[in-house]
């Protein structure tokens, strides 16, 4: 493998040029024989088609590198985990989670060495995340728990570890730690979509203990601070659960004005 | 696969360091470099065979020769300690498979691991080079280097309940006569002494089916 021309493939594909790393790493793939060697460089592939959304193009080369039965224990542990990773992020959540699963079992020994101690911990809080989407939650909260004093997850998914753990909680009516874990993700501080989705959800728990004051300014928080679109919040839900606190606060002006506001909005 | 035990022997037990995956450059880390990050010059690689001396074979097989043939070294943690390569040169071929194969002619004097001189004759294949695997795996590890995109937990649609009770419990006042029962007139007779005045007062008692309700009740009929 010619290493100067990998780690210019490398390059590309964390300056965001994923297009153009897609193209390195497949010729580089097609130029080799050796299957691990191959299967390595394809699962980068999948890895930039993944990023690129492109989920056709990614399952297409991953199923590729199956075919290969690269033989390295290294190789097919990394095979396997980008594979987990593309189906959690095509949202076959039930399937990644059991994926994620199986990996921990088939790669217990090499997971277990210190080398390979992060990817055990991305694995674990991977697999966890999975469980909480398909609704699993009695089984993630212990992996979230656990999850929260992992040393190797930056503090960006610490903060989606505790959101996860919030979740969590407010699903199985533990509304009191469901309410702490969400205000710890907003005492993170990062302004970012998973905060806003802590503010959301956090409105819901109020407002189903009838604390509509605190619903309605955490709801009235995220029209302050996210200005922009929120992929994974419709800003119409925003507007009606507003409008709801807003009526039982006795505020109907409001509350008809929010309404509208979510009727004109399209998503 | 795993070497037999004359492989085995092959491996030079005082050195531990032999034994180390890891430590490519072994006892001698001022001469050995690793410039690539791989492999230093002494293992030998892919491209190494002919500078092999000093070195090490590793995930390497012998085919022909004499006691050593057919043992197979298929693991990073077995390789095999050259200390001395005495023929000159070594021929390499890469066949269409992309297995690079060193053919030693006849008797040589090498030095293996422990077995002081001794020699063999064959073909040494590496089923996939130390510095090949190293680099498959290093590639391997570095699809997820930064992370692989990770989805966003799905929001849930705004709620609506509990619906509050917004209006206050109803008084005793406000409720309906249907739900009073009568209960008895109450005989109020006044003290004036032209003539007692007799007034009947009714009592009114709330119905309890209606408030608490249970199968041996009958609503609006007096308890």
């Amino acid at each position: 493998m010619d290493i100067q021309r990998f780690q210019k493939a490398i390059s590309l594909r964390d300056s965001g040029r994923l297009q153009d790393a897609v193209g390195e790493f497949d010729a580089m793939a097609r130029e080799t024989t050796d299957a691990n060697e191959k299967a390595s460089l394809l699962i980068n592939e999948v890895r930039c088609y993944s990023g690129l959304g492109y989920f056709s193009e990614a399952e297409r080369v991953l199923s590729e590198t199956h075919e290969l039965r690269p033989d390295d224990v290294v190789v097919r542990l990394n095979v396997d985990f980008g594979g987990a990773c593309l189906a959690a992020q095509k949202r076959e959540t039930e399937k990644a989670a059991l994926v994620f699963g199986r990996i921990l079992r088939d790669y217990s020994e090499i997971l277990g060495t210190p080398e390979y101690r992060d990817l055990y911990e991305d694995i674990q809080q991977r697999r966890a995340s999975a469980m909480v989407d398909v609704g699993r939650c009695a089984e993630a909260v212990p992996i979230l728990r656990a999850a929260r004093s992992f040393n190797s997850l930056k503090k960006e998914i610490l903060q989606q570890v505790k959101l996860d753990l919030g979740i969590c909680h407010a699903a199985l009516g533990e509304s009191v730690l469901a309410e702490e874990e969400f205000l710890e993700v907003i005492n993170f501080g990062f302004n970012n979509e998973i905060e806003a989705q802590a503010r959301f959800r956090l409105g819901i728990v109020y407002f189903t203990k009838r604390e509509f004051l605190k619903a309605k300014q955490q709801l009235e928080a995220i029209l302050r601070l996210y200005q922009d679109e929120i992929a994974s919040l419709p800003r119409k839900y925003v507007y009606e659960q507003l409008s709801r606190s807003c009526h039982y606060l006795g505020d109907e002006a409001s509350a008809k004005r929010y309404m509208g506001m979510a009727e004109q909005t399209g998503n | 696969m795993h070497p037999d035990p004359a492989g085995m022997a092959a491996v030079d037990v005082t050195n531990p360091q032999s034994w180390n995956r890891y430590a490519y450059v072994t006892n001698n880390p001022l001469s050995l470099t690793d410039p690539t990050g791989l492999a230093p010059p002494g293992l030998c690689p892919v491209q190494g065979f002919p500078v092999c001396q000093g070195g090490y074979f590793s995930n390497a097989y012998f085919l022909g020769g004499n006691a050593l043939s057919g043992d197979e070294f298929d693991s990073l943690e077995n390789p095999i300690p050259v200390t001395t390569m005495a023929w000159n040169p070594p021929q390499m071929q890469t066949d269409s498979s992309g297995n690079v194969s060193l053919t030693i002619g006849g008797w040589g004097s090498v030095q293996v691991g422990t077995i002081n001189g001794l020699s063999f004759s064959g073909v040494v294949y590496p089923k996939a080079s130390a510095a090949a695997q190293a680099a498959a795996q290093m590639a391997a590890n570095a699809a997820r280097n930064g992370g692989y995109p990770r989805p966003t937990p799905t929001v849930p649609k705004p709620v609506n309940t509990p619906e509050p009770v917004l209006a206050p419990e109803p008084s005793p006042k406000e409720v309906p006569l249907g739900k009073l029962l009568f209960l008895k007139f109450l005989e109020w007779a006044s003290g004036a002494t032209d003539g007692a005045t007799h007034v009947s007062v009714p009592i009114f008692m709330f119905d309890p089916c209606l408030t608490n309700p249970s199968p041996s009740c009958n609503p609006g009929q007096n308890p």
